[in-house]
């Protein structure tokens, strides 16, 4: 059974799109991300115009955050003081990506940009979750290692203090994170959680308690302002495909809230690491396969 | 069984010597909506070939074509003003393009078709590769009746779709029969399409609201677990 999406102008199998957004709410669920690094591509990969899926997923990665916001809120778990930077830096970041996504889109060359993009932070990612993987094994067999040491980001001017996280450090340093994770969101359509956390942690020196709860709420602020600017700027927010993923995705994650306790969670990061470079292969395999079709047309 | 049909409706309508008809004029873009297939048919003067042509509305392109730099595969951009969103040809007996190209009026009414250039040749692929550009023969269903089947696709835009009928003696236009196929989305696709274009900020809203809504709601689900 198909459907018609209004805006991307398309019919798409509704089992598929079903199967996607519950897949990615039920990763998001079991691994605590936003989802939206796996959302667009796989949209793109399924046959959704990329801009669609860009500014599609915005709005998902808005709803998905939007829950863990509002316990962390409730938690008290929230450094309003770095969130505000990171949303300052977030804002200007997303203005600048979603205009470059619209200029980007009249070059046609959208979806070259946004597949090596995807390809690049999929499989650094994968990697990355693989290494840590890895790293936990050996932690655990030689003990504790030093969670993050001074670096010359302590060196920076204009240094402020944070009392929630008990930080001294300078504004410029949330500012530019929160500035490149907007950027990603205005571009990409993703949250950026899986970049902002070890930022916040390795870079920033959070503690822990905060770094969840303040990222989310950096994400659901930032992700709102993208999703605004999208649609009055590129006008590529498709309401149908945006209902299916939203209701499918927050389905999956409370799925995934019921097996979360009956599952081994170390295991799971390889499965994921390994799914995550599988959907990098296949968006390389798009860019380097000779075109089945020499040209394309595109009615503006 | 359509052989039959065709007749029926042909004797039905009462058509006059070399005239055309569609089974349906307009067609509705709903939720459901996966393309249309319509069906063609008419009575032909022995004498005439026919053509039959299907223009939909001349729109601003952009044509991508696929060239390799290094190993990657990127798109080299090109913008063409006034290119129909939809063309289909049908012609009874089968004429190919270089033969439509020798019909003088043909030519001048439709650039698509104006000349057997690269440019105009790459955008029919194009438009082909989204079956959205066909060349077919019409069948001849019995005696002088004919018939064609096509299908409007699900990326077809809005608007209107000009069938141009044309009745042709030695590569000579002799009669030209023009009919209209309208193309609208009708309902909460409709609405939806006016929300975004005329009240983005409204769009947003609603969209907002359902989000949270959903937020809402799977969290206390979440919380009861």
């Amino acid at each position: 059974m198909s459907i018609y999406l209004p805006i991307a102008e398309i019919s798409i199998n509704i089992y598929l799109l079903l199967t996607l957004g519950l897949s990615i709410g039920f990763l998001s669920g079991l691994f605590g991300i936003g989802g939206g690094f796996i959302a667009s591509p796989l949209l793109i990969l399924a046959g959704v115009p990329a801009t669609i899926a860009v500014g599609t997923t915005t709005i998902q990665v808005f709803a998905s955050s939007s829950t863990g916001a509002i316990n962390h809120l409730q938690k008290k778990n929230v450094d309003f003081q770095i969130g505000s930077i990171l949303i300052a830096g977030g804002s200007v970041g997303t203005l600048i990506g979603v205009y470059t996504l619209r200029k980007i889109n009249t070059t046609g060359l959208v979806d070259n940009y946004l597949y090596i993009f995807y390809a690049t932070i999929l499989s650094l990612t994968a990697l990355f979750i693989l290494f840590e993987a890895a790293k936990e094994n050996v932690k655990k067999r030689k003990g504790k290692f030093k969670l993050h040491e001074h670096s010359w980001i302590h060196g920076l001017p204009f240094k402020i203090k944070f009392r929630k996280s008990k930080l001294y450090i300078s504004i410029f340093a949330p500012l530019t994170i929160g500035f490149f994770i907007g950027l990603l969101t205005g571009f990409t359509g993703i949250g950026g959680g899986f970049i902002l956390v070890p930022c916040m942690i390795y870079i920033l020196g959070m503690t822990t308690v905060s770094v969840i709860g303040t990222s989310l709420f950096n994400i659901t602020i930032v992700s709102l302002i993208s999703v605004i600017l999208q649609v009055v700027v590129n006008q590529n927010l498709d309401f149908i495909l945006a209902i299916i993923l939203i209701i499918s995705s927050s389905l999956g994650a409370a799925l995934a809230s019921r097996f979360i306790e009956k599952i081994k969670i170390d295991y799971l990061k390889e499965a994921f690491g390994f799914l995550i470079l599988i959907i990098a292969s296949l968006l390389i395999y798009e860019l380097l396969r000779t075109p089945v079709y020499m040209q394309t047309i595109d009615i503006l | 069984m359509i052989k039959y049909l065709i007749i029926f409706l042909t004797t039905l309508v009462q058509l006059e010597a070399s005239s055309f008809s569609l089974d349906k004029y307009e067609i509705n873009i709903e939720s459901n909506f996966l393309g249309e297939e319509i069906v063609i048919f008419g009575e032909k003067s022995a004498d005439h070939d026919l053509l039959i042509i299907l223009e939909g509305k001349g729109e601003k392109v952009r044509l991508n074509e696929k060239v390799k730099k290094k190993i990657l595969w990127t798109n080299k951009s090109t913008n063409y003003e006034n290119i129909p969103n939809y063309f289909s040809i049908f012609s009874l007996p089968k004429k190919t393009l270089n033969e439509i190209f020798l019909i003088q009026t043909v030519k001048n009414n439709h650039r698509l078709i104006s000349d057997a250039s690269q440019k105009l040749f790459k955008i029919r692929e194009a438009l082909k590769e989204k079956s959205l550009y066909f060349e077919k023969t019409l069948t001849v269903a019995e005696d002088s009746l004919f018939f064609g089947r096509f299908k409007i696709p699900d990326n077809i835009n809005s608007g209107l779709i000009n069938i141009y009928f044309y009745e042709i003696i030695n590569n000579k236009v002799i009669k030209v029969t023009q009919k209209k196929l309208t193309i609208e989305k009708i309902g909460f696709i409709q609405k939806i399409e006016q929300l975004l274009y005329s009240q983005s900020l409204a769009y947003v809203f609603a969209l907002v609201l359902f989000a949270i809504l959903f937020s809402f709601i799977f969290n206390y689900i979440l919380r009861r677990k």
